[in-house]
C-alpha cells in the first residue's frame, strides 16, 4: 500500500505540471497568432514575373473591366470625343455643339454618365448629337465603358 | 506498478494532453476566423453608411423615386440583418456539374457585395458584372481562378503555384490563382469562340495566334482546320530574286518596311539558319521553275499612265507604298529587289495562275495597262539591285557540293524546319506539324520543359514564362531548337501565351461549353454588341451552299469574299455583307456602282476597289442580287405605302434625333455614317425601315445604335429619306452611258 500511496505523487506533480505548460502555451500561442498578418512574414520570395509584367504593360495597367470598355470607346465613341475623351475625335469638328470634354461629365457622377450613354444626351436635355447606345450596347458593356472614362483625363 | 511505469503513464498522458492543446489552438486560431469576422466588420459597416445614404437621399426625393429608394434601403436592411446574425463558420459552394467544391468565400466572405468593390483582399467585392453573367452558386471560385478550392489556409489554396524557399520548391495544387491578367485565361476553358467579348486580351491573343500561323507546326486547339498563311513556293524560282531570296531567309525583318513593330511588320519568323544551311535551301527553292513559258513584257509602258491606273484601282487599299497603305497585300516600295519585272508583269495579267489562293482579284488588265503599271513602279521605286548578305560570297566559294547534294540538303532542311506548316508546295502536303503539340497547354509541369539558359528559380517559373520567355527568344531556352525567332513585340508575345495558357485541358460539362456557332463568318474587325452577334448566329443558322455558277466564278475571280460576306463566308474589312445587297440597294444604283465605285463612309481607309469590270459583269451582279441575294424580312413593297406628311415629318425626326451628327445631308453632317444625300437613289425603302429598326441584325458592324424607334417613327424617317434624291441624275445616268465605253470607266 505503501507503494501506491507514494506513486500517486510524481503522476499529480506531471499532470499539472501539463495543464500548467498547455495554458501557457495556449495564451502564448494567442498572443503570437492573433492578428492576420500572422502568416505573412511566412510567404515565399517573390520572383520577377516577365509574363505578368509583359500583360500589364500591355493592359497599359488598366482593370479587366476596363479594357473591355476601352474596347466599346474605341469602336463608339472615340471617333467624336477623341482618344482621350477631350472632345476631339476626327468627327468632333462636323458637330455644333462640339462633343463634350468627358472629364467635365465625369463629375457628374457615374449614374449621370450612364444614363447619357443609354439615353442619349437628348434625355438630360443637352444635344440629340450624341445617340442612345442602351438598345445596342446593353447594359454591362455601357457599365463597362464608364469604368474606362474613369481612366481617361485627369 | 514500477515507477518506470507511473513514468511512462504520465509521459504518455502528457503528450496526449499536448498534442489536444495543440490541436485547439490550432483550429481556434485558423486565419479564416479573423478574415471573416473582419469581412464581417467591414461590410457591416458599409452597409450602415449605404443605408444612411439611401435614407438622407429618400428624405429629399418624392414620389416615385422615393419608393424606389426606399425599397433598395428595406433591401440592404435584410442583408445587414441576414449578416448579422450569420454564425462564424466555413462557407462553401458545392458545385455538382464540375463535381468541385469552393471554400473561397470563408475568407472572401463579401465578395458577392457591390458595395465593397475596392476594399482591400480579402474583403473586396468582385469587380464588374462578371458574377451577375456568372453566378457563384453555378460557378464557384475556382473554375475562373484556378487555385485549391477545397482549402482555406492560404498557401494550401495555392494562391501562388509554386513556392520557392531559398532552393526548395512546392507545388501545392497543380495551378495556382491567377494573376491578374491571366485570368482572362480562364474565360477560354469554356469560351471556344476565336472572339471572347468580355476577355479582349484573350481575344488579342487568339487573333495573334491566327495571324501568326502558330498552328502551322503546333496542334493548337480551336485551330484545327485553318488554312495554311503563306503563299504557295510553287515556281518560285521563276518569281523571285535569289539574292534576294537570301536575304529574306537570314533575317526576313531586314527586308519587311520598317514601319509597324511586331506580327504588322514581319509575319515570317527568322530561323537562324546557317550560311551553307541558308544557301542550299535557296537552291531546293528556286529549283521550282515555271514549265510554263512567262510572256516577255513589251517595252515602252508609259509610268505616268501606270500610276494613274495604280491610283484609280486603289492599290493602295491592300498595299503599302510609301509607308501608306494597307497591309492585306505585301507592301510595293522594295519589289523590284525582290521579283523581276518580267514576273510581275505575267503576275497582273495572270494572277490566279501564280497564285490560286491569293486575295488579290484577277484584273482584266490588258498588255498594255499591266506593262504600264509594272513601269509605274519601277520607275517610281526602282532601286539598285541586292548585294548578297553579308559573308554569303564567301560561304558560296567555299560550299564544295554538287548541285544535287545542294537539293537533298535543302530538301531536308525544308521538312525538318517545318517550312511546309505555312507555305504550300507541291509534293509537301504530306509533311506533319514539327512542333510539340500545345493541346492541354496549362498542364505542362515547369519540370519538364527546357529551361536552357535561364534559371528558373530566379523567376516564377511557371509554364506561362517559360513560353513567354521562348517566343520572345527562342535561343535562350533550346539552342539548337527548331522553334524560329517570330518579330513579336513583347505585348504581342505575352497574349499569344496567354491564349495558350487558355487550353487547360479541364473537362467542361457540355451545357457550359460557349461554341462557335458562326464559324464560317471570320472575326469582325471589332467588338460585336449584342444585337450583332445574335444578327449573325441568326444568318449563319442556315446552311449556306457555295455561290453556284457563274455568280460563283465572278466572287472567285474578283475575289469578293476577301473583304465581303459573300454566302455566309469572307471578311470583314467591308462592313457590308452582300447576301442581302438585292434587298438593300435599288436596282440602277448598283448598276453604276461598279462603273466607279466609292466609299459611301467617309471615315474609312479602306476603299472599294475599281475593278475595271466588264460592262456585262455589273449586269450580271445586279440581276444576280436582285434575284438571289434577298432578306424575307425585308418589305420590297414599302416604298408605294409612304405618304408625302410622313416624309415632312421625318424630316422633323431626323433633325431631332441627330442623326447628322454622323450622316452627310445636304453637304453638312458628320464623316462617320454613309453619306445620306442621294440615299432616296441607292436604298430601298424596305431596307432603310428595317436597318433603322434593328442596324446591327442587318449590318453586324454597323457602328449605328438601335434608336429604339417606333414603327411610326421608322416609316416617317424613312419616307423622308427615299425624298433625298439627286436631282440632275437623269441627266447624268444617260450623259454616263453615251461616254462609258470598254475599261474607261464612268
Amino acid at each position: 500500500m505503501k507503494e501506491d500511496r507514494m506513486s500517486i505523487i510524481p503522476m499529480v506533480v506531471f499532470l499539472s505540471v501539463t495543464f500548467v505548460i498547455s495554458v501557457g502555451a495556449f495564451l502564448w500561442g494567442m498572443k503570437v497568432f492573433s492578428p492576420v498578418e500572422i502568416k505573412r512574414a511566412a510567404l515565399p520570395e517573390e520572383h520577377p514575373d516577365p509574363l505578368r509584367s509583359a500583360l500589364e504593360k500591355a493592359a497599359n495597367g488598366l482593370s479587366n473591366v476596363e479594357l473591355v470598355g476601352r474596347q466599346y470607346y474605341e469602336a463608339y465613341c472615340m471617333v467624336c470625343h477623341g482618344e482621350r475623351g477631350a472632345g476631339d475625335g476626327f468627327n468632333a469638328f462636323n458637330l455644333n455643339p462640339r462633343p463634350a470634354d468627358l472629364a467635365v461629365v465625369k463629375k457628374k457622377g457615374d449614374e449621370h454618365l450612364f444614363s447619357v450613354i443609354s439615353n442619349g444626351s437628348a434625355s438630360v436635355g443637352g444635344t440629340s448629337l450624341c445617340p442612345p447606345w442602351g438598345k445596342t450596347l446593353g447594359e454591362e458593356h455601357t457599365r463597362s465603358i464608364v469604368a474606362y472614362l474613369h481612366t481617361l483625363g485627369s | 506498478m514500477s515507477f518506470a511505469n507511473y513514468v511512462w503513464f504520465a509521459g504518455v498522458g502528457t503528450a496526449l494532453v499536448l498534442s489536444i492543446g495543440v490541436l485547439f489552438i490550432h483550429e481556434y486560431l485558423r486565419v479564416w476566423k479573423d478574415h471573416q469576422a473582419i469581412a464581417k466588420r467591414l461590410q457591416l459597416k458599409s452597409l450602415e453608411s449605404r443605408m444612411d445614404a439611401l435614407a438622407s437621399e429618400a428624405n429629399r426625393a418624392e414620389g416615385e423615386k422615393k419608393k424606389r429608394l426606399e425599397e433598395r434601403r428595406r433591401v440592404l436592411s435584410m442583408v445587414y440583418a441576414q449578416v448579422k446574425a450569420s454564425p462564424r463558420q466555413i462557407q462553401q459552394i458545392q458545385l455538382e456539374d464540375f463535381k468541385k467544391v469552393d471554400r473561397c468565400t470563408t475568407c472572401h466572405f463579401t465578395v458577392e457585395d457591390k458595395g465593397m468593390v475596392g476594399q482591400p483582399q480579402p474583403y473586396g467585392g468582385h469587380p464588374g458584372a462578371f458574377l451577375d453573367w456568372h453566378e457563384v452558386q453555378d460557378f464557384g471560385c475556382t473554375i475562373c481562378h484556378e487555385g485549391q478550392g477545397l482549402s482555406t489556409d492560404y498557401m494550401q489554396a495555392a494562391h501562388k503555384a509554386i513556392r520557392i524557399h531559398g532552393s526548395e520548391r512546392e507545388r501545392p495544387w497543380p495551378r495556382g490563382v491567377q494573376t491578374k491578367y491571366l485570368l482572362q485565361s480562364s474565360c477560354g476553358k469554356c469560351h471556344l469562340t476565336k472572339d471572347v467579348p468580355y476577355a479582349p486580351l484573350l481575344t488579342k491573343g487568339r487573333g495573334l495566334i491566327e495571324k501568326a500561323g502558330c498552328y502551322g507546326c503546333h496542334q493548337i486547339r480551336l485551330y484545327e482546320d485553318q488554312e495554311k498563311i503563306a503563299p504557295t513556293l510553287d515556281r518560285l524560282g521563276s518569281k523571285v530574286d535569289r539574292t534576294w531570296l537570301l536575304h529574306w531567309l537570314n533575317d526576313p525583318r531586314e527586308y519587311a518596311p520598317a514601319t509597324g513593330e511586331g506580327l504588322v511588320r514581319s509575319r515570317m519568323p527568322r530561323f537562324d539558319l546557317a550560311k551553307e544551311d541558308i544557301l542550299c535551301l535557296a537552291e531546293f527553292l528556286m529549283s521550282s521553275k515555271d514549265e510554263q513559258s512567262q510572256e516577255e513584257p513589251p517595252s515602252g509602258g508609259n509610268p505616268e499612265r501606270g500610276g494613274l491606273l495604280f491610283r484609280e484601282i486603289r492599290c493602295v487599299t491592300c498595299h503599302t507604298v510609301g509607308n501608306k497603305g494597307g497591309y492585306i497585300g505585301p507592301e510595293l516600295e522594295q519589289i523590284t529587289t525582290k521579283v523581276s519585272r518580267k514576273w510581275a508583269y505575267n503576275w497582273l495579267i495572270n494572277t490566279h495562275y501564280f497564285n490560286p489562293k491569293t486575295k488579290m482579284p484577277q484584273f482584266d488588265f490588258t498588255q498594255e495597262q499591266a506593262v504600264d503599271v509594272v513601269d509605274h513602279l519601277w520607275e517610281e521605286y526602282g532601286i539598285d539591285p541586292l548585294k548578297p548578305p553579308e559573308g554569303f560570297q564567301e560561304a558560296e566559294e567555299a560550299l564544295k557540293l554538287s548541285t544535287e547534294e545542294r537539293l537533298t540538303r535543302g530538301k531536308k532542311l525544308f521538312s525538318d524546319k517545318g517550312c511546309a506548316g505555312c507555305h504550300p508546295r507541291s509534293g509537301t502536303e504530306h509533311e506533319g506539324k514539327t512542333g510539340r503539340p500545345l493541346e492541354k497547354f496549362a498542364q505542362m509541369d515547369e519540370e519538364t520543359l527546357d529551361w536552357g539558359k535561364i534559371d528558373r528559380f530566379k523567376i516564377e517559373p511557371y509554364v506561362g514564362n517559360w513560353v513567354y520567355m521562348r517566343l520572345l527568344n527562342p535561343r535562350d531556352l533550346a539552342p539548337e531548337g527548331k522553334m524560329p525567332h517570330f518579330a513579336l513585340t513583347e505585348a504581342e508575345a505575352a497574349l499569344v501565351a496567354l491564349a495558350l495558357l487558355s487550353d487547360t485541358g479541364d473537362k467542361i460539362p457540355p451545357k457550359y461549353l460557349v461554341e462557335d456557332k458562326s464559324s464560317r463568318y471570320p472575326r469582325p474587325p471589332y467588338p460585336l454588341p449584342y444585337g450583332g452577334v445574335q444578327g449573325v448566329e441568326a444568318q449563319t443558322a442556315k446552311e449556306y451552299p457555295e455561290p453556284p455558277g457563274e455568280f460563283g466564278r465572278l466572287v472567285d475571280r474578283y475575289r469578293c469574299r476577301s473583304c465581303h460576306v459573300v454566302f455566309g463566308k469572307g471578311g470583314w474589312v467591308s462592313t457590308q455583307p452582300l447576301d442581302m445587297e438585292g434587298s438593300q440597294v435599288q436596282e440602277e444604283w448598283l448598276r453604276h456602282y461598279f462603273d466607279m465605285p466609292y466609299s459611301l463612309r467617309p471615315i474609312l481607309k479602306e476603299r472599294m476597289l475599281n475593278l475595271k469590270m466588264d460592262p456585262e459583269e455589273p449586269k450580271f451582279f445586279t440581276e444576280f442580287f436582285k434575284a438571289v441575294s434577298l432578306d424575307n424580312s425585308i418589305s420590297p413593297t414599302l416604298g408605294s405605302s409612304l405618304t408625302v406628311e410622313e416624309a415632312q415629318r421625318g424630316k422633323g425626326l431626323f433633325v431631332k434625333k441627330g442623326c447628322r451628327a454622323c450622316h452627310i445631308v445636304e453637304g453638312r453632317g458628320g464623316f462617320v455614317g454613309a453619306a445620306l444625300d442621294k440615299v432616296g437613289d441607292r436604298l430601298t425603302a424596305g431596307w432603310t425601315y428595317a436597318f433603322l429598326k434593328d442596324p446591327q441584325r442587318y449590318k453586324p458592324c454597323a457602328i449605328q445604335p438601335d434608336y429604339g424607334l417606333t414603327d411610326q417613327e421608322a416609316r416617317e424617317l424613312t419616307a423622308y429619306l427615299m425624298t433625298l434624291k439627286d436631282k440632275g441624275r437623269v441627266e447624268k445616268v444617260s450623259e454616263h452611258q453615251q461616254g462609258r465605253g470598254g475599261h474607261e470607266g464612268g
